[in-house]
């Protein structure tokens, strides 16, 4: 009888994780991905617009120099360079930046969760937490001011 | 990585029960590795990582008995491919029977894990079916087609204090311990490129940290030959998961 009891704990003992087992953590979304959230009437190149392609777009596999998915490189001093006037490569036959017109910039287009701004390419940043709207709006303001080297 | 980091600790599987100088226990352990959800598995992003891949992780163990209440142990898990993972895991520890205490045992026990985990978690061919065009076009721009070969790297150092007790008769020894860990893992997205070759351009993740961790179980005594235990085991904040382990006791005479 005794023995029997220890052999129901021990079944249930070791019962206990399969029920309950689990990973002890979570991962929260940070739909900003630790970038300022503000909206920005005269948006600056350097100061608001490059951070967010810095942490959002110039990451291993993607824009950097040594990847330039789609020939497009959004590392710090050579972003600008590869975006203005320059046709886009992939999808409709836009700039990816017109200075003063973000509606027909391929960029602002392929950061909206819309796919029918951008066939045949998946919204930007790939498989990742889109931009957040106001960091869109800050980009799509930045292309209305001219795209400034600024 | 915490995760990963926590499951490769080199717990106890059973009652550290030390033995007279020069016997062996030859042990096979197996502890439960639980599913990551989908929201721990995509970290904040839209696609998640391949995790899951295995549901078990195993490896068998010599101690050796040695004067002194001195014990060593060694462990290698074996590099069987599961789902395109293969551990390349080893362990070492050296445990100490100090005192008793009231009955109980206490064993100090040092250890250290080192070896590496190559499996496809970045790039996973399950991305080329998964139905989501996102995540198909990260496989074909991304991953090149072709699944990644990620290291993870556990390089880790524990302290523990075991305490093993006797009941019924010396056939059951409950046991519980209390541990900290150092961890320095890393993990190395190795996506490779078009020719063949490892794409250089991805990160390497580090992590150094230093948390501490508990086991409770119990070994049942079968024989002078044969035991077998089970344990739970928690590191707050990474895992909470069962091990399990069969132990054959050679030369304790």
């Amino acid at each position: 009888m005794k023995t029997t009891r220890y052999v129901l704990a021990a079944a249930a003992f070791l019962a206990l994780p399969v029920v309950y087992a689990c990973a002890d953590f979570s991962s929260p979304e940070d739909p900003t991905g630790g970038l300022p959230d503000v909206l920005i009437a005269n948006p600056s190149l350097n100061t608001d617009i490059q951070p967010i392609f810095t942490k959002r777009c110039a990451l291993g596999g993607c824009h950097t120099p040594a990847e330039a998915r789609v020939g497009l490189i959004l590392s710090a001093g050579v972003a600008r360079d590869s975006l203005v006037n320059v046709p886009s490569v992939d999808g409709v036959p836009l700039m990816r930046v017109l200075p003063g017109d973000h509606l027909h910039s391929f960029l602002w287009r392929v950061l909206q969760p819309d796919s029918t701004l951008h066939p045949g390419l998946p919204r930007m940043p790939l498989a990742a937490t889109p931009l957040t709207t106001n960091q869109i709006q800050n980009i799509a303001n930045w292309i209305d001011e001219g795209a400034p080297n600024n | 990585m915490g995760y990963y980091s926590a499951l490769t600790i080199f717990a106890p599987d059973g009652a550290p029960s030390p033995a007279k100088a020069w016997t062996v226990d030859l042990t096979a352990n197996l502890g439960y590795v639980p599913p990551l959800s989908y929201d721990q598995r995509t970290a904040g992003r839209d696609k998640p990582e391949a995790t899951n891949l295995t549901p078990v992780f195993g490896y068998p163990k010599a101690t050796l008995w040695l004067p002194y209440g001195l014990g060593v142990e060694a462990a290698y898990t074996l590099p069987v491919d599961v789902n395109g993972a293969k551990p390349y895991i080893y362990s070492f520890a050296a445990d100490w029977h100090v005192t008793t205490w009231k009955s109980i045992v206490l064993v100090p026990r040092l250890t250290y894990t080192g070896g590496y985990v190559e499996a496809p978690i970045t790039c996973n061919a399950s991305l080329a079916t998964s139905g989501n065009s996102s995540w198909e076009f990260y496989w074909q721009k991304v991953c090149n087609s072709l699944e990644s070969k990620d290291r993870f790297e556990p390089n880790q150092w524990t302290l523990e204090l075991n305490g093993t007790g006797s009941i019924m008769n010396g056939t059951v020894l409950p046991f519980a311990g209390l541990g900290v860990v150092q961890y320095n893992s890393t993990f190395d997205i190795q996506v490779q490129n078009g020719s063949g070759g490892i794409d250089t351009d991805h990160p390497i993740l580090k992590m150094s940290a230093t948390k501490g961790y508990g086991m409770l179980g119990a070994t049942w005594v079968v024989s002078n030959l044969i035991r077998f235990g089970g344990s739970l085991f928690y590191a707050p904040g990474s895992v909470f998961t069962g091990r399990i382990s069969a132990t054959l006791r050679l030369n304790d005479k």
